[in-house]
């Protein structure tokens, strides 16, 4: 088993850098220039309206992309993101470097600085990002989503065929197919002062909150929760519920369960000790798989509920074209991916014991 | 109007009282009377201030900092109004540029010694470096046939009160209104309670030139100003390199920074950053790049530490905090009756509306058409908390054609693009009236704007037959308009998600094709709208211009910025050799009502060659928490001034002083 984790481990590393090299392929295809949008050229926009600002803006943008390597050739700039050799000019002297700052790029552990405000540090604001927010919205959205799927999932298997389960599929398959950016505007309107007035809908905390207490801070924060966990929970729910759903429906056919039948054994004791076990499998199987998924699905939650994490910053990081920020976050997603389909693996080992991978 | 400096400096020489040159005094008022809660639902009740309380104000993009070297958006400029001062500023509502920080300041001209005449002139002065280096007399310049008199003006001109002859054969150039001389307080003092001296303006302006400093959008301001001298602790002189109507405000609206926070070598830095100072060791000799890498990484540049009323408590990327500075020299007419401003950072505006309706914004200013005259503002969950209003900067929208493309190159093409369109109709049917139809490059509200130039109206006959004129008809009988064998289509492109963009294209797309012309929308996600503009890689774009109320206009028409390899926001390729002439003369002119002339003339030839057509000034629309009071809305950007608002007399948590008691 060691050696099996050992083996995959070592094969993320190439299967690591081939998605790097293709996310800074399409990020060099696609239209739009960092320099142009770090300068500011929109004059911050984006909707359309630009300053006057007078100025010569080709040798800014010449200058731009000189201090920040992007005029190097493509394998160049690829290295940088890599490291742990800094090619910027203050870099390393292999890359023509003046060496003050020798070292970077992810073996040096170093997401660098946003190209837009050279003094953020992109570790530190994906730090921040990831534990204050994405990772406690996914953890909570995960838990909720099993929480509901796993007694959805079989108590439809159970009620296979009847009136009750494809009401439940059709209801299910109608939440899977609703767009997250809609559902979100739908809650904020029918929850917030427009519509019922219910809930807060924008933000982690209300106004004045930091004058709280720990307990109303906390019931301030729960409130604000509501909405955005919502939203992020019932894709995934109505998705792993049908695979649940698929898996007990499998599992209920074997001659196993038929002979468990046969013995008599009560119809609840059948499904929670005998079938259970076997149709979780592809269940915990996409529960390794589905925390990349929920932190890619948080572009759009956050954006809607204006939550300050990891999606929000990788959207305005695309809007920007800020390399440095997509290519830190591509990182750390497809690391987290990566380690997710390990983790899928080890587990489908531990939950079936006739899976040996000596 | 107060100008306490400057009165100490027209006391020392009140003989030359009537030869100054005092931006100031010299500039009319311009500037219409703004009403105060024009659009409140209480208006005509008066309303006793108050003190004290909190407000929350919208922003729509993120603010990096507020260090204006190395942050140059906007929003920054709009914050920094709240959290710091500059030596002058603009007056809101008469529009001349007054002392803030600054008491006063004297301005005079710069003779420019032809190369060895410096020799003849004991009180020349030697200024800039390398090869900007040059040797000046200045101060007050007259002339006759063969001389110029030059009386010295400000403190410690070494021309001195006694006037000097200098023959016109010993002078390069004159560059008139060019040496600024700043009278500083002596009573301020950073948010840090460190005192506030001639060497903070300095250091603020001789760190644009280190190359490591993160400027680069806006060190070509600063390389304009040749040199700077600190007199004492309360006196400072810059030398702009030459005549320019903008040199003023581009010294004088120059962010400061604490030297002691932002600078390494001040012996003052080593008790605020320790840390710094023992990683380099004692006796460091620091380099540029340290200096400059210190200044751009900065702590501060975030937790600003200014010489406003207020001052930050808190940043993040979602809210900026701002408290009262109770250090502040003093509360005598700034307004500033909040305790508290939060800018709360939303992108989105949708979401921004559901926060201010759920109450968690008290003031946004960027509500769309639709919601404006819609349900939204008129349902009880609003109209029982807020209140709507417009005002009016100088944006202006366009469409704007790329005439390096031959099917543009054309101006009767042009024209007849714009006589094709019913803008009048538009205007009424997308903006109810309310927005002002413009017909030139100028601010509407500002004095370069030629009122005399009507907008193009709406013929579609005469289009026809200009379209005609230019070669452009139906060959083939296909109803669809050719020449040389290609048919008439247009690209027009737009930022995606900009509804006023969509629904001007779809308007244009049924007006042209009754002429023959087909149009086609294309949005395009901004960054790559962008990279096409500056690349030329388009036939029409829908964009619109922020202009302050007075600008250079040489980026977006002078033909050194047209030409097809050029990136510039002469986008669409205008080389004209009158518009050339009247850039460079405006830029030249001191006297502001013969500048207007200029600019007028501008307009109007820009206005013929039609390389954008010219759409609409269109109002911002805002949304207001009722309880607040004060809201003006003034045509400089971004046209509120949070320091005026306040909630009425009673409202609770609020005090009749200042400070609490």
């Amino acid at each position: 088993m060691l050696s099996y984790i050992l083996r995959r481990a070592l094969w993320a590393v190439p299967t690591l850098l081939a998605i790097l090299a293709l996310i800074l392929a399409f990020l060099h295809a696609a239209p739009g220039d960092p320099a142009a949008m770090a300068l500011g050229l929109g004059g911050g926009g984006g909707g359309g309206e630009m300053s006057q600002d007078a100025q010569d803006i080709e040798a800014k943008i010449e200058e731009f992309r000189r201090d920040n390597a992007l005029d190097r050739s493509f394998a160049v700039q690829y290295l940088g993101y890599l490291g742990p050799l800094n090619v910027k000019p203050n870099g390393h002297e292999w890359f023509g470097g003046t060496g003050e700052k020798p070292y970077g790029g992810l073996l040096a552990l170093d997401f660098g600085n946003e190209l837009v405000n050279k003094s953020r540090s992109i570790g530190e604001e994906l730090k921040k990002r990831l534990f204050e927010v994405t990772i406690p919205l996914a953890l909570i959205s995960t838990l909720l989503t099993y929480l509901f799927a796993i007694p959805i999932g079989i108590f439809s298997a159970n009620r296979r065929g009847t009136k009750i389960d494809s009401g439940t599929t059709l209801f299910l398959f109608v939440l899977y197919s609703i767009p997250v950016f809609w559902a979100g505007l739908m809650l904020q309107i029918i929850f917030g002062k427009e519509g019922l007035g219910w809930l807060p809908v924008i933000g982690m905390h209300g106004k004045g909150a930091e004058q709280m207490d720990f307990l109303p801070w906390l019931w301030d924060a729960f409130l604000h929760m509501i909405l955005p966990v919502a939203t992020l929970t019932y894709g995934g729910l109505a998705y792993i519920s049908r695979q649940m759903r698929t898996g007990m429906i499998e599992v209920l056919n074997m001659d196993y369960i038929r002979t468990a039948r046969a013995k008599g054994l009560a119809e609840r004791k059948v499904i929670l000790k005998h079938a259970l076990r076997n149709s979780l499998i592809p269940v915990i199987t996409l529960f390794a798989s589905i925390l990349p998924i929920l932190i890619g699905g948080s572009i759009v939650v956050e954006y809607v509920f204006d939550l300050p994490g990891m999606g929000e910053y990788m959207y305005s990081g695309l809007l920007q074209r800020d390399y440095n920020i997509i290519m830190a976050v591509m990182a750390l997603v497809s690391v987290m991916t990566l380690a997710g389909i390990l983790l899928s693996d080890i587990a489908y080992a531990l939950v079936d014991p006739r899976i040996s991978y000596s | 109007m107060e100008h306490k400096g400057l009165r100490r400096s027209l006391a020392r020489f009140a003989g030359l009282l009537p030869l100054l040159a005092t931006a100031a005094i010299a500039a009319p008022q311009q500037g219409p009377p703004v009403p105060v809660d024009e659009f409140h639902p209480d208006k005509d009740t008066p309303v006793e201030k108050a003190y004290g309380g909190s407000v929350v104000v919208h922003l729509s993009s993120v603010v990096e900092g507020l260090n204006r070297a190395v942050e140059n958006s906007a929003v920054s400029r709009w914050m920094l109004y709240e959290v710091h001062d500059t030596l002058v500023l603009q007056n809101w509502e008469t529009w001349e540029y007054e002392p803030s920080l600054a008491e006063g300041w004297v301005t005079e001209d710069q003779l420019v010694l032809a190369d060895g005449a410096e020799e003849a002139y004991p009180t020349a002065q030697k200024i800039g470096r390398g090869e900007k280096e040059r040797w000046v007399v200045y101060g007050v310049v007259s002339e006759d046939a063969d001389h110029y008199t030059v009386l010295g003006a400000s403190k410690d001109n070494p021309a001195g009160a006694e006037s000097i002859r200098v023959a016109k054969s010993d002078v390069a150039t004159v560059e008139r209104g060019t040496v600024f001389t700043f009278d500083l307080p002596t009573n301020r003092t950073w948010h840090d309670g460190h005192v506030f001296d001639a060497d903070d303006v300095y250091f603020s302006w001789d760190l644009y030139r280190n190359p490591a400093v993160d400027c680069d959008e806006i060190r070509f301001q600063f390389e304009k100003v040749l040199d700077a001298e600190v007199l004492d602790k309360e006196t400072i002189r810059f030398f702009y390199e030459y005549q320019y109507f903008i040199a003023l405000p581009s010294v004088g609206e120059m962010s400061i920074l604490p030297r002691h926070l932002y600078d390494l070598t001040d012996p003052d830095n080593k008790q605020y950053d320790a840390a710094a100072h023992a990683k380099f060791g004692a006796d460091h000799a620091f380099t540029l790049e340290e200096r400059g890498t210190y200044i751009n990484e900065n702590p501060h540049n975030t937790m600003f530490v200014g010489l406003g009323p207020y001052r930050i408590t808190s940043w993040d990327s979602k809210a900026i905090v701002a408290e009262r500075y109770e250090g502040f020299h003093s509360w005598e007419d700034v307004g500033c009756y909040f305790d508290k401003i939060t800018w709360r950072i939303i992108s989105d505006d949708n979401t921004a509306f559901q926060a201010l309706v759920n109450g968690q914004l008290d003031y946004f200013d960027r509500v769309k058409s639709e919601d404006y005259f819609g349900e939204r503002t008129s349902s009880s969950a609003f109209t029982e908390n807020y209140y709507k209003g417009y005002m009016y900067t100088g944006t202006y929208g366009y469409t704007g054609w790329n005439t390096l493309r031959a099917k543009f190159s054309d101006p009767l093409v042009r024209r007849a693009l714009a006589l094709a369109f019913d803008m009048e109709n538009y205007r009424i049917t997308t903006y109810n009236g309310l927005a002002i139809r413009v017909s030139g490059p100028q601010n509407y509200w500002g004095t370069g704007y030629n009122h005399d130039v009507e907008p193009v109206p709406y013929n579609p006959d005469l289009a026809e037959e200009l379209l005609a004129e230019a070669g452009w008809y139906d060959r083939d009988g296909d109803g669809w308009i050719d020449k040389d064998g290609v048919k008439f289509t247009i690209e027009f492109s737009y930022p995606s998600g900009n509804e006023a963009s969509k629904t001007m294209g779809q308007k244009m797309q049924e007006a042209y094709k009754n002429l023959g012309i087909e149009l086609t929308m294309t949005p395009y996600e901004w960054a790559t709208f962008l990279e096409r503009m500056l690349e030329r890689n388009f036939d029409a774009v829908n964009l619109a211009w922020v202009p302050p109320l007075e600008s250079d206009p040489e980026q977006l028409w002078h033909s050194k910025w047209g030409a097809k390899d050029k990136k510039s926001s002469n986008m669409c390729g205008v080389m004209d050799p009158e518009i050339d002439a009247l850039i460079e003369a405006g830029q030249r002119e001191l006297d502001l009502e013969k500048r207007s002339k200029i600019w007028q003339e501008l307009h109007a030839k820009v206005a013929e060659l039609q390389p954008y057509m010219f759409a609409m000034n269109s109002p911002r629309k805002f949304a207001m928490n009722k309880k607040i009071r004060g809201h003006q809305g003034f045509k400089i950007a971004p046209g509120y001034s949070i320091r005026r608002w306040y909630y009425p007399a009673g409202t609770p948590g609020t005090r009749s002083t200042p400070l609490p008691e």
